[in-house]
Formats: C-alpha cells, sequence, structure tokens
C-alpha cells in the first residue's frame, strides 16, 4: 500500500474511500437490528425518505430500520452537495425534542427511550443513563465512543501530503478507527469552505499562507491543530533563462490549480518577494506541458517532485531557480535545500539548490475547543501519539521521521492533543522554561531573532543542557 | 373506496420507485472542480501578534558555558594535539570519521579560523535555537545546518543535540527519534572548534550506550 507515487497515491486513497456506515454505540443502548451498506449514500437517503413517506407503522424514532445507516459526512453528486448529515441525524428537531422528553423522564424517574440517533444524542443519553443509576448529583458520564468515521483531506497536487494522508489513514485504520483519505484542495480559502460545510474531519495543510489570509486566524480557531508535521520546500522550476524569481515580474507563471496549496504558498512568497508576475491557475499536469511550449515561463510545486515532473527537463531546457534565504522570510518559512535525489531530472548530480520550506500542520476541521466536534478527535490523538512509531516503518514517508508530536506552533491546538500532552508531560524544569520563554520574546520582537540574540538563546540553551549532566 | 385505495397503491409505488432510482443512482465523488477560490486575489495583512510575555533575562548559571568561545588557533591546535595523543575513552568514541575530523590539528586550526560567525550565520542561529524552544527539531536543524557550515560552533553543538537521543528526551520530544551518529559527528565538529562541552555530549553518548 506505501508508494511514493503520486498517481499511486490518487488512486489508493479513492480505494481507501469506503461508504460512511457509522453509528453510535452508547454503553447500554440496545443492539440495533442487523444493518446493511447500500450501494450509495444517496440511496440510503431515498429509500429513508420513502419509508418517512410510507403511512405504515414504522416509527423512526423506536429503532432504525433494516437496511439503514447512517451518515456522518455529506454525500455529493455531480459535485454538487445532495445529502448533509444524514437521514436520521437530519432529524435534529426531533432529537431535541426527544432529548428534552428525556431529561424530563429522567428529572422525574419516568424510563427513557434507549434510541440514539447522533453523537450528541449518545453523550446525552449515556449522562441519562449514569443519572439513573447513580443520581442526578453524580458526576457525568464520559463522552461515549463514536464509531465514527474520519475523513482526512490532503491537497491533490502535494504527493507528500497524499502520501502522508494514505499511511496515516491506514494507521488509524490499524487502530481500529474508520478513516480514509479524500483529495482535495489546501488553500486557507478551501480550509474556511472545510470548516464552514462540515467536508471533512481533518486535513493536511500549508501554514504559511494562513497568516496572510485575511480570515486565517478565524479558520485556524475553527481547524485547531492536531499535530504539527514537517516542513515542506517549494519549488520554483524555469527554464534556464530565468535566473532568479526576480525574472519573473510580469511573465506568465502557473500557481496550480485554483485553492491548491501551492499557489496559495505562491501568492504568499512571491508578494514577500515584491515580485509580480502574471498567475496562470491551471493543473500540474497542463502547467508541464505549457511550461515545455513555452507558453509559461515557470511552475511553483509543493511537496518535492511528483511523477508529473518526471520527464520534464531530460533535455536540460529546465532547472529549480534558486531562492536564497532572506530575513524577511520568517514568520512562516525555513530555509531548505532541493538535491538530485528531489528532482533528479532537474539538478544535477553534485548540486545544491537553495529554496523554501513551507511549515505544515494537520488539523481538525470545525474542532474549535468549546464546539461538540471538539471530542470526537480523542481516539485518533491517542492512536495517532500512542502508536507514532508505525508511522516511521522504514518504506514510508521519510517526513513523518521529522514531526515531533509535542511540538508548539504558531496556531492553537485541538483540544484532545492538550489533554493529552497534559496527561503525559513530564515535570517541567525551570531552565528549559526559561529557555523557552527567552526565545519566545525574541521571536514576538520587531522583526523576530536578531545576531545579537544568538549569544543570549545559545547561553539559556547550554544551562538548561547541562543541568543534570 | 376503491378509488382511493388505487390511488395510495399508485403513490405507494411511485414512492418506491422514486426510492430505487436513488438507490442505485451512480455514486460520484465530490468534484475538485466545484470548489471555486473564495479569495481571488487575497489581500495580505500582517497577522495580530499574540500577546508578548515578560522578557526574562537568564538566571547566572553555576555551570560554565560558552556562547561565543574566543578562537586561539594555537590553543586549539593544542588541545586538537593532546585530543589525538589522549587515549579514547572507550571503543565507541574511536568511529572513524568523526575521530578523524576531531584529531586532524590542520583541519581543526582552518575550522577555527572560520569560526567567527557573521551577523547572516548568527541570526541563522538565532532562528534555529527560537524554532528548537518551540519544539520544531526538524526547522531547527534547517536553519542550524547551513550556520554550521559557515563555520559557527554554537550551530554545531545545538544541531548535535538536536539528533541526541537524551537532549530530545529531556525537551519532551514526542515520536522523534533521536541519531547518536549524527550528534555524535557535530559534537566533534563543535569541540574541533573548541567547544569543551562538546566533550561531555561525547562522554554522556558513550555512558548511554549509544
Amino acid at each position: 500500500m506505501m508508494t511514493t507515487h503520486f498517481a499511486d497515491n490518487f488512486r489508493l486513497m479513492n480505494m481507501c474511500v469506503t461508504r460512511p456506515a457509522g453509528r453510535a454505540e452508547v454503553k447500554g443502548a440496545p443492539a440495533r437490528l442487523p444493518q446493511r451498506k447500500l450501494r450509495s449514500g444517496v440511496g440510503a437517503a431515498a429509500c429513508a425518505a420513502a419509508l418517512a413517506l410510507w403511512p405504515g407503522p414504522v416509527t423512526a424514532a423506536e429503532q432504525a430500520p433494516a437496511g439503514m445507516v447512517s451518515y456522518d459526512h455529506p454525500v455529493f453528486h455531480n459535485g454538487h452537495r445532495v445529502l448533509w448529515h444524514g437521514s436520521w441525524r437530519a432529524k435534529k428537531a426531533g432529537a431535541s425534542e426527544k432529548s428534552t422528553k428525556d431529561s424530563q423522564d429522567a428529572a422525574t424517574g419516568a424510563p427513557a427511550s434507549n434510541e440514539t440517533a447522533n453523537p450528541q444524542d449518545a453523550n446525552s443519553k449515556s449522562q441519562n443513563d449514569t443519572g439513573k443509576q447513580t443520581g442526578a448529583a453524580t458526576k457525568p458520564a464520559p463522552p461515549a465512543i463514536v464509531n465514527h468515521e474520519f475523513v482526512l483531506l490532503a491537497d491533490s497536487e502535494d504527493p507528500n501530503a497524499t502520501q502522508m494522508a494514505v499511511e496515516l489513514v491506514n494507521a488509524l485504520k490499524s487502530s481500529g478507527l474508520k478513516a480514509h483519505a479524500w483529495a482535495w484542495r489546501a488553500s486557507p480559502a478551501a480550509l474556511a469552505k472545510a470548516v464552514t460545510s462540515d467536508a471533512g474531519d481533518m486535513a493536511i495543510v500549508a501554514m504559511d499562507a494562513f497568516a496572510a489570509d485575511p480570515n486565517g486566524a478565524e479558520t485556524e480557531a475553527r481547524a485547531p491543530i492536531l499535530a504539527r508535521l514537517a516542513d515542506e520546500p517549494l519549488a520554483v522550476v524555469a527554464a534556464k533563462s530565468v535566473a532568479s524569481v526576480g525574472d519573473l515580474n510580469g511573465r506568465p507563471v502557473s500557481f496550480g490549480m485554483a485553492d491548491g496549496s501551492a499557489g496559495a504558498s505562491a501568492q504568499t512568497f512571491f508578494a514577500k518577494l515584491g515580485v509580480q508576475p502574471k498567475v496562470v491557475r491551471e493543473p500540474l499536469t497542463a502547467s508541464l506541458a505549457d511550461l515545455a511550449a513555452g507558453k509559461l515561463d515557470a511552475i511553483v510545486v509543493a511537496g518535492g517532485g511528483s511523477k508529473a515532473l518526471s520527464n520534464l527537463g531530460k533535455g536540460g531546457k529546465f532547472h529549480i531557480v534558486s531562492i536564497p534565504w532572506a530575513t524577511n522570510w520568517r514568520f512562516g518559512y525555513a530555509p531548505a535545500r532541493l538535491t538530485a535525489k528531489d528532482f533528479p531530472n532537474l539538478i544535477g548530480a553534485d548540486e545544491k539548490v537553495e529554496t523554501l520550506a513551507t511549515p505544515m500542520a494537520l488539523v481538525a476541521v470545525d474542532a474549535a475547543p468549546e464546539g461538540a466536534r471538539a471530542t470526537r478527535y480523542a481516539p485518533v490523538v491517542s492512536a495517532l501519539y500512542e502508536k507514532f512509531d508505525a508511522l516511521l516503518a522504514p518504506n514510508g514517508d521519510p517526513k513523518w521521521r521529522e514531526v515531533n508530536l509535542a511540538a508548539n506552533a504558531n496556531w492553537p491546538r485541538a483540544r484532545a492533543v492538550q489533554d493529552w500532552i497534559a496527561h503525559n508531560s513530564g515535570q517541567s524544569n525551570p531552565a528549559l522554561e526559561n529557555f523557552r520563554s527567552i526565545a519566545h520574546t525574541v521571536a514576538q520582537a520587531g522583526a523576530g531573532p536578531e545576531a545579537r540574540d544568538a549569544d543570549t538563546l545559545y547561553q539559556s540553551f547550554m544551562q538548561w543542557r547541562g543541568d543534570g549532566q | 373506496m376503491s378509488l382511493i385505495l388505487k390511488t395510495g397503491s399508485g403513490l405507494f409505488a411511485g414512492i418506491v420507485a422514486g426510492g430505487l432510482g436513488f438507490a442505485f443512482w451512480p455514486h460520484v465523488e465530490p468534484s475538485l472542480v466545484a470548489m471555486r477560490p473564495a479569495v481571488e486575489k487575497p489581500v495580505f495583512v500582517t497577522a495580530a501578534a499574540p500577546a508578548q510575555p515578560t522578557a526574562t533575562t537568564p538566571a547566572p548559571s553555576p555551570i560554565v558555558t560558552q556562547a561565543q568561545p574566543v578562537p586561539d588557533p594555537t590553543a586549539v591546535s593544542k588541545l586538537a594535539a593532546a585530543l589525538a595523543s589522549t587515549p579514547a575513552p572507550s571503543p565507541a568514541a574511536t568511529k572513524p570519521v568523526v575521530v578523524a575530523k576531531a584529531n586532524d590539528p590542520a583541519k581543526a586550526a582552518d575550522a577555527a579560523k572560520t569560526s567567527a560567525p557573521s551577523e547572516a550565520t548568527s541570526k541563522l542561529c538565532a532562528e534555529g535555537l527560537v524554532a528548537l524552544a518551540s519544539g520544531d527539531i526538524s526547522g531547527a536543524r534547517a536553519f542550524l545546518e547551513p550556520a554550521a557550515e559557515a563555520g559557527d560552533g554554537r550551530a554545531l553543538m545545538v544541531l548535535g543535540d538536536t539528533y541526541d537521543p537524551s537532549t530530545l528526551t529531556r525537551m519532551g520530544a514526542v515520536g522523534l527519534r533521536g541519531d547518536a551518529a549524527r550528534a555524535r559527528d557535530y559534537y566533534a565538529r563543535a569541540l574541533a572548534l573548541g567547544f569543551v562541552a562538546a566533550r561531555q555530549r561525547l562522554a554522556a553518548l558513550d555512558t548511554q550506550g549509544n
């Protein structure tokens, strides 16, 4: 299942897609009738509508009819969203009324119904059960474990992100969770849409463009971090006549598909450079064809080389344009070097090309700490943090080996991550905290760390590192 | 009555037929084309800076640290020569590549000549330390590597720490594995530049069996 081939990744991601069949499982709730997955989510919705109209004796509030499944994810047809939350979760009003009635029943000692329709209902029902067993004054029961199917979104034109998404999905599955990966676009605008439309549960995004996005802070708050991932290099592929990025001013450059991750990053760093190319938005394959035909002067790609690039540059006409590190690159970028290992057709065997790397993150979609969905991610965090070694297999993406799950980012953390770290972190060390405090102060000051700060930072680091030796 | 039954059954048959039609409607994955950019021309603004904590001055340390040793080629040569004549503390410390770099007086002297960091190098080193403090280990390496190549001994020391399993554990890193061989290599190069604290690190790696 592991391959670095982009096309294989895309195929694998589609192979991973299974129809969602999640249903709530609450301790104490009666077993449902045997359920059967239908071939299509739309079909299930239609059958639900038909049965709802049937004036027979079936009352959906009592139990799910045989053959019905609840849908926790939106269903699309020809690009249009035709079903939002599924037949059972759509009965919000009824569920609320029922929940209220259950609460009243619990308060009066009357038996409550055992029907549970969605995670929120599951939690309230679980708490009601606890209340009945131990009294209303006892502490609430822990959230019920919901058999939810997680959707992981990754940019389809970022081979690193798609590879990591496939591997993460496999790791979650091996931990007993249901998950699948979907090809997507990873710009700030696309993530904002995902947050508001419930289009997925997790996403792999490039963090640099969010600082420049007008709604970036709001999106970050609603899509907190599950894990800070390794930086990803950006590459500007151009004809050898293009010596520097500045040469691209006013010339046609492809930023990839609209709403893509590479395009969002390209917009950001070209703006920081003060270079204004004529931006073209088209898929990578079309961009490569246009570059070869001379219709484009350059293209911007993210996530290292992909198979689509393997046939470019064999004639020695193209190269990767060097972007030397400059002091104004901070706040979102790190220096990076590309070698022939990354782009064998575009970089010589002993050559190194300076470029930029953008920080990446795995975020939880629509999971603000105070939101109802925040608790959903506890099993994901548990699987990811406690069985991370599974992702470090020799045939896995080497980017996993650069990940420190405890790393902080200038981005809010998901509540489940906060809980895990608070529960598993050791005692704080005053010297280490002092080093971190100095680094934070320096980082926030003006233009960031200056040359004169190096000694102060180094001394505080060595002071901490010397402790205990 | 029969008319009502006929109408009712006709309505039911229609609903069931419609339902079945939808049921076997082929599923199509969400179209990526449907995703349109919400912001065609994004406006770049400066992100709001979070509240700044109170600046903290490091307390005087009882431990002697070397922030930026003044490179004395003669002293470094003597140190390197002494290292060459000193028996290795353990077999692990005599790993060929590392020790060759550390024990070559000529190379050590040459390195010492280049160890006065430029402003740009110091800035890279500072960026690397800031990244390290946030736990972004791989990001720290990205800044420190070019600084180390430019001859900054501090960067070599800290790079060694980013690979040192003991340092990573003490920093609370989760998931990231150390690489004792690479840590040893960087420490040895720092030692060759006169950063004697690297000797402690090398000894600790030996003690820990790395």
